[in-house]
């Protein structure tokens, strides 16, 4: 009797019913969201959602994108109004990119985003992304090689990722970053150039959660470097000579083989004074004027020069768009915490003194000479 | 007496049922201790503590052996008897009694407090729209069925389901790789007051060693190798826990972030995935089920206990179905965050009232009578 | 107070069992002073039955009779083991002869069992005594594989319908003095015969105490085959975990009383049961040892693996496509979808009725011969699962996890352990269906504090895991070499505990000269 019980009463369970069953068939997945604000202030979200056709041969299904946008005052409030305009329920735990307008993240980013960190079945595995002009205009073009755009646009990132272009990051680790007053956070920028294809045109640049500026792939490469978050190549094209003839010949391209990144804050007198020591080591990919070893001194030199004055004017577009990427206001606190208490908690950043020197070493030229 | 409130049947394969090893109490004690307040402590500690919570959850865990060394004293000078059968012995029949029932009362309250907060969490992350009756009748059941065994078996299965402590472990670690561990300095930033408020918060989490009081009579070991095992369990979940603490303050923005998140540990590893498989947080919680069955296992059979010491030859089983549907009635009485507060408000001296206040007297009482067990009555 | 009626009632069954058999054994008919006597007594005994042959014979003068089974008996043998040599004999030495070839018994009832063993009964006028002699016909099996338990190297010898002969099979390889084996007899009615077969100075004497507790407990009117004795002896009957190991393998018997075990043999039956045992001895076979270790390892986990597989794929499967399909990663959900768009029915239902299809081809696989056997698994197997994703009833996926929880289970080595798995199997495809993997935790959990608290006669059955024995899980999980196995495992209860000490001595010495 004591066994016969549990059984039974489990049986009275398991008959009436499964609440919480939401099966996959029936879930339209969502695989992009986009946020943008209309000039008249209305908020408009964009959906792309995968349509699978019947597969022919048997094989894989062909999987295309259509694009659903609508007006409403919050993001709920939208989406509401979307999941009456297609039929099944609206699934965004699948969701891989948020993607904001840029009129959108000029105001603030973190208010749209509420709704993803509440409900549980939200993926935090997205990405975020700024698009120049509509975020909904990226969604709706039409990539030739690749039938479902959001995986063209998540393609396309994933590549800018290997290339150390945009951070590795998803909303779940940007949270922190969000709120936290020392740091500051980049996020992917990208655009619909005129052939109808998106491209990673570097990264934004956010002052707390607001949209305040860009930097351009190879700025944001540097950038990066100086993070010290290197990606799969960092690859640099600059030039390095003056007195050829034929243009090309200017010019030199090196990928990044080994970093080391200091990064020294110190107080004096309330100033705070920065020192950023990068020193790279690098592989020579296309030299053509060639014979690398014997000018590898010059090379040295000159490159180290030429990425010290980028890196100084990455930092002066930073301290521009007053954009603390590098987390020096979360140092103060941690280590200067009543110099801290001192600054100015908005912008700080803009008096921040900063020292920046990049050394680079060429330690490997490739096959030939 | 004892051997006959113990057996469950007849058959005479079972004399040596009811004895624990040495490195069994151990684990119980683990998994008594850790329990529904893993997934937010972080979050309570933080919200008091701010960067130093994890020097908190360090403290919390030497107070904790400061009770437990009190708690020991106790139960050495009365090694085959459980806090059960000391009350009435120390203090006479009646009063004995009373405190019986009070310590049986107290688990029933607790229990249903753990209770109730793991359905809110499964009702939260996984299950929103299933009554949480069922999710609560559901751990019920499988918790008679794991009590009704007798000590041995849930013991077997306490040792059997440790490995999952680990696996957590590995999952939170595996989120380190994204931390920022600048969030936990400047250490001792905040004043010492504040560390101390912080310690009451997670002290609450660590209780779960008073499960010692009652089945130190079936360990088999000596007096000191008990004390041993059962301060290995202590430290192993003080530096569990704050490790755990550890691990979300890096995590999250000490401030603002953390406060916004009651489960950080979830939130934690929601985000990440692999080759085969995302959400990791499902997995996560489905393991963290067995870890709260246990703990809820833990309350139903000290309570069982009490219920049928007051009565003689009734085996503790026959009360196990009578105080599970009484543990599903407390349970399903808060249905609000702030009903949780009220309740916990309620069993905070409470605590301090059954797991130090009481031990302590009786062992002062025991001293002073200079009352103690004869060694060959074992 | 429950104790003692317990223990009153099961002492009292016990005497009332005595009584029966007392009435049974014990009984005592002296042989008759006359031939017709002792002839009406048989056939009052067998009540005229056809095939009770009873021959007048004369030897030197005496007349005796030749009582025999037809049935029972071969004449061949009677001809050349009773009537040539006492024909044949000097007449002063017939005496002599019978003594030597003959048992002798002054009891009718004991003569009466004899004749159903197959014996031949020979009686004389005025004697006080019978003679008696086995001339059963012998029609065995010979000694084969079993068909159910094949390995790929080791031996091939496995157990027949014959007790003696298995008997003989386990003395054969196991020559030692301390190999005792113990004859009892069980059946109120009709007497089976089993036989328990330890090595006295390893096997626990508590165990065989308990052991023969339960069989004089045992009341039953006849035991045909094992299954009944299993059922009647084992610890909880209410479990689907089998509790007794039965196997058809001389080896594999042998390796267990080595350890400590306790085999018992049945007649008539080719199985053995091993006791005690537990849970991970049923994933165990010949083949671990007889293969390299690291080789053996590796197969033994991948058995413990499947037993994961076949338990839980089919309930995952169906939480995820019915709960939580946002565990499912990017490159694999577009897919999935794709595959299960326009199937009708619930995963559960999807997934039961491909379950039950395959135990049902599984079943009438089973029942058939060989030929429409196979027959019946391509049309099973091939027509139903193709026809049945073409008809668009059933999701390829589906098929695909139900094909691979049927290899998982079928690939466990005992029948009765897979069976086990493929039934627990479909409570947890019940509960993943309504809590998803909140069901399936509980599931499990259940699952594994039903393995903690059952015992196979005084034995944890999940040892080495609960209770953790961290030394004997060298022979669990994996298999280390065989030098490492210095004691014996934990859960036989063994009462001397060292194996060996030195297995490869020669390395040692080796190392020492060095």
């Amino acid at each position: 009797m004591k066994r016969k019980l549990p059984i039974l009463l489990l049986f009275c369970i398991l008959l009436t019913g499964c609440w919480d069953q939401h099966l996959m068939k029936n879930a339209i997945l969502v695989q992009i969201l986009s946020y943008d604000l209309e000039d008249n202030d209305d908020f408009l979200l964009g959906v792309s959602i995968p349509i699978i056709e019947d597969p022919s041969g048997g094989a894989q299904a062909l999987v295309q994108s259509e694009t659903f946008s609508a007006v409403g005052l919050t993001p709920r409030d939208s989406r509401k109004k979307i999941a009456r305009e297609i039929s099944g329920t609206l699934d965004t735990s699948k969701n891989k990119l948020i993607l904001f307008g840029e009129q959108m993240a000029a105001t603030d980013i973190y208010p749209s985003l509420d709704v993803i960190w509440r409900d549980p079945r939200n993926s935090l595995g997205a990405t975020l992304g700024i698009v120049e002009g509509k975020a909904v205009d990226l969604l709706k073009i039409k990539p030739k090689h690749k039938t479902n755009v959001s995986e063209y646009i998540q393609d396309a990132l994933t590549s800018a990722e290997e290339n150390t272009i945009v951070p590795n990051e998803t909303i779940q680790t940007l949270a922190s970053e969000l709120l936290d007053p020392g740091e500051d956070v980049v996020l992917p920028y990208l655009k619909s150039n005129s052939k109808k294809s998106a491209i990673v045109v570097g990264l934004a640049l956010m002052d707390e959660r607001k949209y305040s500026g860009n930097l351009s792939p190879q700025d944001s490469t540097l950038l990066l470097l100086l993070k010290d978050k290197i990606g799969k190549y960092a690859r640099f094209t600059t030039k390095v000579n003056d007195e050829e003839e034929f243009d090309i010949n200017n010019y030199i391209s090196f990928s990044v083989q080994q970093l080391k990144r200091k990064l020294k804050v110190q107080v004096n007198d309330g100033v705070v004074s920065v020192y950023l020591n990068l020193n790279v080591k690098i592989n020579i990919e296309e030299y053509p004027k060639g014979d690398v070893p014997e000018q590898i001194n010059r090379l040295n030199e000159v490159l180290s020069k030429e990425l010290t004055t980028d890196a100084d004017r990455v930092i002066n577009t930073l301290q521009q768009a007053n954009c603390d990427a590098f987390g020096i206001g979360r140092r103060l606190m941690a280590f200067h915490p009543k110099t801290w208490e001192m600054q100015d908690k908005k912008d700080y950043f803009k008096n921040v003194k900063f020292t920046t020197k990049v050394k680079v070493d060429v330690i490997s030229h490739g096959i030939v000479m | 007496m004892i051997d006959n409130l113990w057996l469950e049947d007849g058959s005479l394969m079972k004399k040596n049922k009811n004895k624990v090893t040495n490195k069994q109490l151990v684990f119980m004690i683990i998994q008594a201790q850790i329990g529904v307040g893993i997934l937010s402590l972080p979050h309570d500690v933080a919200l008091v503590a701010k960067q130093d919570g994890w020097i908190s959850t360090l403290l919390a865990g030497v107070i904790s052996q400061v009770i437990i060394l009190i708690i020991w004293g106790l139960c050495r000078r009365f090694p085959s008897l459980s806090l059960y059968q000391i009350l009435p012995n120390l203090l006479g029949k009646v009063l004995g009694k009373f405190i019986t029932l009070s310590y049986a009362l107290y688990f029933m309250v607790t229990g249903s407090l753990v209770l109730a907060r793991y359905s809110d969490i499964i009702d939260k992350w996984i299950l929103p729209r299933t009554p949480n009756w069922i999710t609560m009748v559901l751990v019920l059941i499988t918790c008679i069925y794991i009590v009704g065994a007798g000590v041995t078996s849930i013991a077997r299965f306490y040792v059997l389901v440790s490995p999952i402590l680990f696996l957590l472990i590995v999952l939170i670690s595996y989120s380190l790789k994204d931390a920022n561990f600048l969030y936990i300095f400047p250490i001792g930033g905040t004043d010492l007051q504040t560390i101390f408020k912080g310690t009451k918060e997670a002290a609450f989490s660590m209780l779960g060693f008073e499960l010692f009081l009652f089945i130190h009579p079936f360990v088999q070991a000596s007096g000191k190798g008990k004390l041993k095992a059962i301060t290995t369990a202590n430290i192993f979940v003080t530096t569990y826990y704050t490790f755990m603490v550890f691990a979300s303050l890096v995590y999250f923005e000490t401030n603002t972030d953390i406060a916004l998140t009651p489960e950080p540990l979830l939130y934690m590893i929601k985000a990440y995935s692999f080759q085969v498989l995302e959400r990791t947080d499902l997995f996560f919680l489905s393991l963290w089920l067995i870890v709260v069955a246990t703990s809820i296992a833990n309350w139903l059979f000290l309570s069982a206990m009490g219920f049928a010491s007051l009565f003689k030859k009734i085996p503790y089983t026959s009360f196990l179905p009578l105080v599970a549907g009484i543990y599903l009635v407390l349970a399903l009485l808060p249905d609000q965050e702030r009903d949780f507060e009220s309740f916990n408000k309620f069993l905070g001296p409470s605590h301090y009232i059954f797991i130090i206040m009481i031990p302590f007297l009786l062992l002062i009482v025991s001293l002073v009578l200079s009352k103690k067990e004869e060694v060959n009555r074992g | 107070m429950k104790l003692t009626s317990l223990i009153f009632n099961k002492s009292k069954n016990k005497d009332t069992k005595q009584n029966s058999s007392q009435q049974n054994s014990q009984p005592v008919q002296e042989v008759l002073r006359t031939l017709e006597g002792n002839t009406s007594f048989f056939k009052q005994a067998f009540s005229g039955s056809d095939d009770l042959k009873i021959n007048d014979i004369n030897v030197r003068n005496r007349s005796g009779i030749l009582v025999y089974l037809e049935t029972m008996a071969d004449k061949e043998k009677i001809q050349k083991n009773i009537l040539k040599p006492i024909m044949e004999a000097e007449p002063n030495l017939v005496e002599d002869v019978l003594k030597s070839t003959f048992q002798k018994s002054d009891n009718l009832f004991h003569a009466q069992r004899e004749l159903l063993n197959g014996a031949c009964i020979l009686l004389f006028e005025g004697s006080k005594e019978c003679y008696m002699l086995d001339v059963s016909i012998s029609k065995d099996r010979p000694v084969q594989e079993p068909s159910n338990e094949q390995v790929i190297q080791g031996s091939h010898e496995g157990f027949v319908e014959n007790l003696l002969t298995n008997l003989h099979l386990i003395r054969k390889a196991l020559k030692t003095p301390n190999l005792r084996m113990e004859n009892l007899k069980i059946g109120d009615q009709i007497q089976s015969q089993i036989s328990l077969v330890y090595r006295e100075d390893l096997a626990n004497k508590e165990l065989i105490k308990e052991f023969k507790k339960r069989i004089a407990g045992i009341s039953i009117d006849y035991i045909p085959s094992f299954g009944y004795l299993q059922e009647l002896i084992e610890d909880s009957t209410w479990s689907p975990f089998p509790q007794i190991l039965y196997t058809e393998r001389v080896d594999r018997v042998v390796g267990h009383l080595n350890e400590g075990r306790v085999a018992v043999f049945i007649e008539g039956s080719p199985s053995c049961l091993l006791i005690p045992i537990t849970f991970f001895a049923f994933f165990h076979s010949p083949d671990d040892y007889n293969s390299r270790w690291i080789i053996g390892s590796f197969v033994r986990s991948l058995r413990f693996l499947s037993i994961v597989i076949a338990v839980n794929l089919p309930a995952v499967y169906i939480a995820v496509i019915g709960f939580h399909f946002e565990v499912l990663p990017d490159e694999l959900i577009l897919p999935v979808i794709s595959s299960i768009r326009n199937i009708p029915f619930p995963p559960l239902i999807e997934a039961l009725v491909m379950e039950l299809t395959i135990e049902l081809i599984r079943e009438a696989g089973v029942r058939l011969p060989s030929r429409i056997g196979q027959t019946i698994g391509i049309v099973g197997g091939l027509v139903i699962g193709d026809a049945v994703v073409r008809a668009g009833l059933i999701s390829n996926t589906m098929i695909v996890v139900v094909a691979i929880t049927a290899v998982a289970a079928y690939s466990i080595p005992a029948s009765a352990m897979s069976d086990a798995v493929r039934f627990l199997r479909f409570i947890l495809m019940l509960l993943a269906s309504t809590f998803g993997f909140v069901g399936i935790a509980f599931g499990t959990m259940m699952i594994l504090s039903h393995l903690c608290r059952l015992e196979s006669f005084g034995t944890p059955y999940f040892s080495p895991w609960a209770p953790f024995h961290f030394k004997d899980l060298k022979d669990t999980f994996i298999r280390l070499p065989i030098w490492k196995f210095n004691s014996r495992p934990f859960d036989a209860r063994s009462t001397t505990n060292d194996r060996q000490s030195m297995a490869r001595g020669w390395k040692f010495n080796e190392k020492k000269q060095k």
